[in-house]
């Protein structure tokens, strides 16, 4: 807890930040956590590999072409390489902030790059693959592991509906089928996305604003101070859900908006911690030193001062994201959530809507949705238990 | 150490706090006796009031029995007593009366039912859905009523009618023992009233006032006598007089001053019908429930079984089939994959009964083409497109994958089973081939190789198609329906839309594709829907269809009274729409129903399931009732 | 301390005022806003209906003036100090004993006090009721695991914990609907509502048929409790685990007999019952005497009324008080489990501290007992985070509700709020907002105050 350990002494020995996430990650339950999530964040940047309707490779009369690849879009393309660079980046071990720059830069540049030049073709018929393959007009065909896409309602096949999970001779589904036909399994993998998007997207920006109005409070008092608690204290008071449903039910639903919303609603706990952490921690000489230097005003605030109350922060965000794929998935229960696309909380919704309790479409994106609301409540706890300076003696 | 907190205090306070609740508990059970003895007051209030009424008359006849005045007449002075020997038994009870001459008959009981959709408001005129109409079907009351078996008109509270030669003149005698449920009796100003009251501008009911307009006055010739007018001959001339609702004058005339309070009123209803609202002001959506007890002084020869009819809103469908099979609502509406298997559900096959059945007033659904959006022609004003896209809709399929063959094709907006039907047309089945044929005639290639067609000018042949976003089975056709059109090169995109703002959009034309339903009749009238007057003026073309021919067609079929001069009129309409195909019409689907099996007297008429039949044929044998009073 | 009440009472007026200006911008700002526009579309009338309508409800609510306006005459209405008007419209006066008029609904047509005044008791009566279950569970829970950190109890119970408040509370009434309030599986409680229709009408209280049937139900109850009590005092916690356990067996047995034909199969058999016996015996080898006494107690007031009403000849009416509290079991346990989860975490940690603290050990040394260290001076101290936390349980508690009263159609102030959403419905929606804002400033000024009076050292002066 030496506050000494500035970020510039990080080269001596191990620093205090990266002994706690050692400490962190040794316990159980985080490895727990992080391996659950390690696995939804693989899971949803290989999504179009691992659950596509599209064929991996394909064969048809000695001409050999990926229809996969074909039809990528530019979303996909982007998370893909953003994936790639961070691998990189992890054995390059370059300093933080560096990292989240180079990552930052990769990312957009990828971004442009995929949304001028990747143009996947806008109508697609999913059945061409399986009755080609019945006739037999391909020589060998390559699959994904799960041979569907999200939006893949087998139509070739009729009557399709509510399936349970394997009930089905012809075609298996692992995870049952949902109301229109399309596999459970496959809308569950790319609805991962939704999910892990928001709940970073959404806390990022909650931790955003919290940090800096949070700091500019606990770092001038008073006349800012008393301002800022009155803002505080009006974002907290305001029933989350409720304003939640406001946003959505006024605007149109569409992913960024949630996104936003729900991070403007979970600034003030943040801002609370900053505050609590800025105000105690300009008394100390090492800020009072970087101030009389003449550093310039953000200088001190982001890189002296922040690093040092990071710690409980980082809790928070945690159990904020958390909180953030909760809201989301309350969100699309409610009926208020994103019309189209999959997300876990609108296929817990139809569980209720069809009129027999459909115990799979209960059990698995529910179980989704808690397994990882619960891995990243374990990662928060652990982190609380290594901070906590009380808890490290032993009675 | 000042204070201790030990066992004795816990005690004390746990003791105490029990002490409260069962003081809180108490005076909530005050609270409640005293509103149930406040209700019961009322009621007597009431019954006290008719007693001294009924005293009255009995007086009355007392006095003129002594002066040797015999009264013979039925007609003046009995309120709710059975009409005597001289008067037949109106038409409109014989299947009513039949059912209380069955073994087990009792009255009692209620039947409650479920509603899917919030309801706004059950102001008559002012409320536009179908399940505000059914619950006024059973307060407010007609001239005439249909009869099931025959589908002929009886008389209701017309006694008898007579039809002038012209046609024009329609003079109904009502019934001289007519009671609105708070007393008052029921006379031909009423009658006038309920058509002034309809004209008047100030009243928001512009859709009842379209039909209405055709008459062109409704006279009193006396106490009980009313006379019709209209303006021209009109088909429907004698369903429109005899099916309005009479609403009372007494009751509605002071709104006239106050249009407004009217119009976005909750509940004002009032009338002489079979049951009646124990608040006929006071009425709010809120309570999620609409409730009507038996009117007292129903006039008619038969009481009506039930004690009280429930409508609940459950708006959730699980919900609504978990309170069905809990046994809170009697009857429930299946859709096709749920009826298969609930039909496997043993114990609920024992405890219920259940019907499959095309009703009559089935209506059918459509995909609207809309051929002129914001002043610019669009792609489907071409005939052929149209064609095509009817080739390309393979209705057999959606009525045998997405209905479960719960249902028919729809080839026109006529009752397949009426005469008015040309039963020599088929129906244009899926076919490919067909459709890209005429996609190329009327331009269509795909220059680009991207998959999707375009037309001369380039433009990609893309469109979106709106509809309703409750409805799942809808949803399930728009996505089936997609993947169809894909396949011949065409992209189209669904639109899921909140129920008002699809009404908007339908208002101001602003749409490319749209799917709907329309409700039939036994005889339809495709006046408002596909006549070329009705594209502007609020009316209901909101496709811009227009045909000089049909046009010409209709107009004549509607002032056509002979039924055989007129049914080949219409056939000949009904052509001209398989060719033009305005609609792509999609199908009728069956209504699968599950009743309660304590309901006995259950049928299908030809009007359907008799389970909105006013007067109610439906009762409960007195060892199966559930509900008391 | 009175100057710091009324000091805090006056801030709230611009945390208030703050609320419902966020709230009223969103509605304004949305496509559509708030217009005469948004009520009257949708009905299909005439344009020159429409515009009536439109002129009428412009008038009623004054939804003609720019936004800012709208909202100034909204507080106006709702502040007891303000201007007042006379029937046209004109200013009329300045009053301080205006009163506040929240206004009327626009899709139900009634005031919006009425609508409130309601809903708010059944939303309160859920609160109030799930309050002292949280707060009972969570020390209870808390409390033990602090004291026997690092073992078996702390780490199961911490684990427990942790998962049941990662689950949604609407997975869990999902499931619970599904599971024990459908003809599905077993229909043990209602799906929805506070009540039947029928026992609307029916008496307050329970009625038996026979005197024999109450005698039978207090003897059944009473020696089943008793029974039950004596065993779990039991001294050997294996003979405890293996008779408790039979009856676990039996219980499971039972239940998977009371499901439906089709779902019936030796698998859930063998699954419901082995669950059910190894649950039971869990509990009856506890060490935590309280817990272990307070379950098998629960288990005997269970058998004992279920051979009593078996063995019942009379009839017996349910009465409204049992049939409201058998509506509003599953709701309570979707409300509670988040709230004592959280909660008992708190506990631990905020006792965890206090058992590590010098005084602790002074009065241990001191001779002082062990019980009373942790009750009288542990827990004393450790109950500050825990008022702290009560401040913001209230606002979550409504949070909660609004999905719970989704769930299971309780027409209560959460459900009000969702539809007023929905229906966008302007004077509900604000009302609602200042009410439960209102609410929540409340109850943080009630937790700083309960703060003040538990800890001595605390003073606003």
């Amino acid at each position: 807890m030496s506050s000494a350990d500035t970020p510039t002494a990080r080269s001596a020995g191990a620093s205090y930040g990266k002994k706690i996430m050692h400490d962190v990650f040794s316990r159980f339950g985080a490895k727990l956590g992080l391996t659950w999530i390690a696995v939804i964040a693989f899971v949803a940047v290989f999504a179009p590999f691992l659950a596509n309707s599209h064929p991996l490779l394909l064969s048809i009369n000695g001409e050999v072409s990926s229809p996969a690849l074909s039809f990528l879009t530019s979303g996909d393309v982007t998370v893909l390489g953003v994936f790639i660079c961070a691998v990189a980046l992890y054995f390059l071990r370059l300093s933080f902030t560096k990292n989240i720059v180079v990552l930052a830069v990769v990312g957009g540049g990828i971004a442009l790059l995929s949304i001028i030049f990747v143009n996947p073709p806008q109508l697609t018929v999913y059945e061409q693959y399986r009755v080609n393959e019945s006739a037999a007009n391909y020589d060998w065909v390559i699959r994904a592991p799960i041979p569907y896409s999200p939006k893949d309602y087998i139509r070739e096949q009729g009557d399709t509906g509510l399936e349970a999970p394997l009930s089905n001779e012809h075609r298996s589904h692992l995870m049952g089928t949902e109301e229109n036909g399309a596999d459970v399994l496959s809308r569950m993998i790319h609805a991962s996305r939704i999910a892990l998007a928001i709940g970073f997207i959404a806390t990022g920006i909650a931790l955003f604003i919290g940090v800096i109005l949070g700091g500019l409070m606990g770092y001038f008092s008073g006349v800012v101070d008393m301002i800022g608690m009155r803002l505080v204290e009006i974002f907290e008071a305001v029933p989350t859900l409720f304003l939640l449903l406001i946003f959505v039910a006024f605007f149109e639903r569409s992913l960024y908006v949630m996104m936003i919303i729900i991070g403007v609603t979970g600034w003030p706990g943040y801002a609370r911690y900053v505050r609590a952490e800025f105000l105690r921690l300009r008394q100390q000489e090492f800020v009072q030193a970087a101030i009389v230097c003449g550093l310039p005003l953000r200088s001190v605030l982001f890189r002296h001062m922040l690093p040092n109350g990071m710690a409980p922060i980082l809790v928070a965000a945690s159990f904020g994201v958390a909180s953030a794929i909760l809201a989301e998935a309350t969100l699309s229960f409610l009926g208020l959530g994103l019309v189209d696309n999959p997300s876990w909380g609108q296929m817990l919704n139809q569980s209720v809507q069809s009129s027999t309790f459909n115990w799979w479409m209960a059990a698995f994106p529910g179980g989704a949705i808690f397994l990882t609301v619960f891995a990243y409540n374990l990662i928060g706890e652990s982190m609380r238990d290594a901070i906590d300076p009380h808890l490290k003696r032993k009675s | 150490m000042g204070r201790h907190f030990s066992v004795k205090d816990f005690s004390l306070f746990s003791f105490l706090v029990v002490l409260m609740i069962i003081m809180l508990l108490s005076m909530y059970m005050v609270d409640r006796q005293w509103s149930k003895m406040a209700q019961m007051e009322r009621l007597m209030d009431e019954q006290a009031k008719d007693l001294r009424q009924m005293q009255g008359m009995v007086r009355n006849i007392e006095k003129d029995l002594r002066k040797g005045q015999v009264v013979v007449a039925p007609a003046s002075q009995n309120t709710g007593i059975n009409a005597s020997a001289d008067t037949p038994l109106p038409d409109a009870f014989r299947r009513a009366i039949s059912a209380t001459r069955q073994d087990d008959y009792q009255e009692g009981d209620w039947y409650v039912q479920s509603i899917a959709t919030g309801l706004k408001t059950i102001t008559p005129l002012i409320s536009q859905d179908v399940y505000s109409s059914n619950i006024q079907s059973y307060i407010l009351e007609s001239l005439l009523t249909r009869d099931p078996d025959t589908l002929e008109w009886v008389g209701l509270i017309a006694k008898d009618w007579q039809i002038h030669e012209d046609g024009l003149t329609f003079t109904f005698n009502l019934r001289e023992n007519v009671v609105f449920s708070d007393g008052t009796p029921l006379k031909a100003e009423d009658v006038v009233f309920s058509y002034q009251f309809i004209m008047d501008e100030r009243i928001a009911a512009p859709r009842s006032r379209a039909y209405i307009e055709k008459i062109e006055s409704v006279t009193a010739l006396d106490k009980f006598t009313v006379e019709f007018k209209y303006k021209e001959p009109y088909f429907n001339a004698l369903s429109l007089a005899g099916g309005m609702s009479i609403l009372a004058k007494h009751f509605y005339e002071p709104y006239l001053e106050k249009a407004e309070e009217f119009n976005q009123s909750k509940g004002l209803l009032l009338g002489s019908g079979p049951y009646r609202l124990a608040d006929p002001k006071g009425w709010t959506p809120d309570q999620g429930l609409v409730e009507v007890d038996r009117n007292p002084r129903y006039w008619g020869t038969v009481q009506p079984s039930f004690d009280r009819l429930l409508w609940k809103v459950i708006e959730n469908d699980s919900a609504r089939l978990t309170t069905f099979r809990n046994g809170e609502i009697d009857v429930y509406s299946a859709r096709p994959r749920e009826y298969q298997n609930l039909l496997k559900d043993d114990d609920l096959i024992n405890r219920t009964q259940h019907f499959e059945y095309m009703s009559p007033s089935a209506g059918y659904s459509y995909i609207g083409w809309n051929q002129n959006k914001s002043g610019e022609i669009t792609r489907f004003a071409d005939r052929r497109v149209r064609q095509a896209m009817t080739y390309l809709t393979d209705r057999q399929r959606i009525i045998d994958e997405i209905m479960l063959g719960y249902g028919e094709i729809a080839i026109s907006p006529f009752n397949p089973r009426s005469n008015q039907h040309d039963s020599s047309l088929k129906p244009r089945d899926f076919d490919l081939k067909k459709a890209q044929q005429l996609l190329a005639e009327a331009g269509y290639q795909d220059t680009n190789g991207d998959g999707i067609i375009e037309d001369q000018t380039g433009t990609p042949f893309e469109f979106e198609l709106t509809y309703f976003q409750g409805n799942e089975d809808t949803k399930r056709i728009i996505l089936f329906l997609k993947d169809l059109y894909a396949s011949a090169g065409i992209l189209m995109k669904p639109k899921p839309t909140e129920w008002s703002v699809m009404l908007d959009l339908l208002g101001k034309r602003d749409f490319d594709a749209i799917s709907l339903g329309w409700s039939s009749g036994i005889e339809t009238d495709i006046y408002q829907m596909f006549h070329g007057e009705q594209i502007d003026n609020n009316g209901d073309n909101f496709i811009h269809y227009k045909n000089p021919e049909l046009d010409e067609l209709i107009d004549q079929a509607r002032v056509t009274v002979d039924e055989k001069k007129r049914m080949p009129l219409w056939q000949q309409a009904e052509n001209i729409m398989f060719q033009d195909q305005p609609y792509t019409f999609l199908m009728r689907r069956k209504t699968m129903a599950f009743i309660d099996n304590r309901m006995k007297n259950v049928a299908i008429t030809k009007l359907g399931l008799n389970s909105s039949s006013v007067p109610i044929e439906w009762y409960v044998p007195q060892t199966q009732q559930k509900y008391f009073h | 301390m009175y100057t710091y009440i009324v000091r805090r009472l006056l801030l709230m007026i611009p945390t208030l005022l703050g609320i419902t200006l966020v709230v009223f911008i969103v509605m304004a700002s949305a496509p559509g806003g708030i217009s005469a526009q948004s009520l009257v579309e949708g009905q299909n009338l005439e344009p020159q209906a429409k515009k009536a309508l439109e002129d009428y409800y412009n008038k009623l609510y004054g939804l003609d003036s720019p936004a800012p306006i709208q909202y100034l005459r909204w507080l106006n209405n709702v502040s007891p100090v303000g201007f007042t008007f006379d029937e046209a419209g004109n200013l009329d006066g300045f009053s301080l004993f205006k009163g506040s008029d929240l206004g009327k609904s626009f899709r139900y047509g009634r005031p919006v006090t009425d609508l409130i005044a309601e809903r708010v008791p059944i939303t309160a009566l859920l609160n109030i009721i799930s309050i002292p279950i949280i707060y009972i569970i969570a020390v209870a829970i808390g409390v033990r695991a602090a004291t026997q950190r690092g073992q078996s109890f702390d780490v199961g119970s911490s684990a427990m914990m942790l998962g049941l408040w990662s689950i949604p509370t609407m997975l869990t009434g999902v499931l619970l609907i599904g599971f024990f309030a459908s003809d599905q599986y077993w229909h043990w409680f209602p799906t929805s509502g506070l009540n039947d229709r029928v026992a609307l009408d029916m008496v307050f209280l329970p009625h038996w048929g026979s005197l024999s049937d109450i005698l039978i139900l207090i003897f059944s109850v009473l020696f089943a409790t008793a029974f039950f009590i004596w065993m779990s005092r039991w001294s050997k916690p294996y003979t405890r685990a293996a008779c408790f356990a039979v009856i676990g067996l039996l219980a499971g047995f039972f239940m998977a007999d009371a499901l439906p034909e089709k779902e019936q199969g030796l698998i859930t058999y063998l699954m419901i019952t082995s669950l059910a016996a190894a649950l039971f015996g869990a509990v009856a080898y506890a060490q935590y005497s309280v817990l272990r006494v307070f379950f098998m107690g629960l288990v005997g007031l269970g058998i004992g009324f279920i051979v009593a009403f078996y063995f019942q000849e009379g009839p017996f009416v349910r009465g409204f008080l049992l049939d409201r509290a058998w509506h509003l079991v599953l709701p309570i346990i979707c409300l509670t489990y988040g709230g004592f989860a959280f909660l008992s975490k708190l506990t631990r940690t905020a006792m965890l501290e206090n058992l590590l603290s010098d005084y602790a050990r002074t009065a241990k040394a001191k001779g002082v007992s062990d019980n009373d260290v942790l009750w009288r001076h542990v827990f004393r101290n450790s109950l500050l985070p825990l008022i702290t936390v009560s401040a913001s349980l209230l606002p979550s508690l409504l949070g909660g509700s609004v999905i719970v009263e989704s769930i299971f159609s309780i027409d209560g102030m959460g459900k009000l709020a969702v539809e007023a959403v929905k229906g966008r419905d302007r004077e509900l929606v604000l009302s609602i907002t200042l009410i439960s804002g209102l609410l929540t400033l409340l109850s943080y000024l009630i937790a700083d105050l309960c703060y003040a009076i538990a800890d001595p050292r605390v003073s606003y002066e």
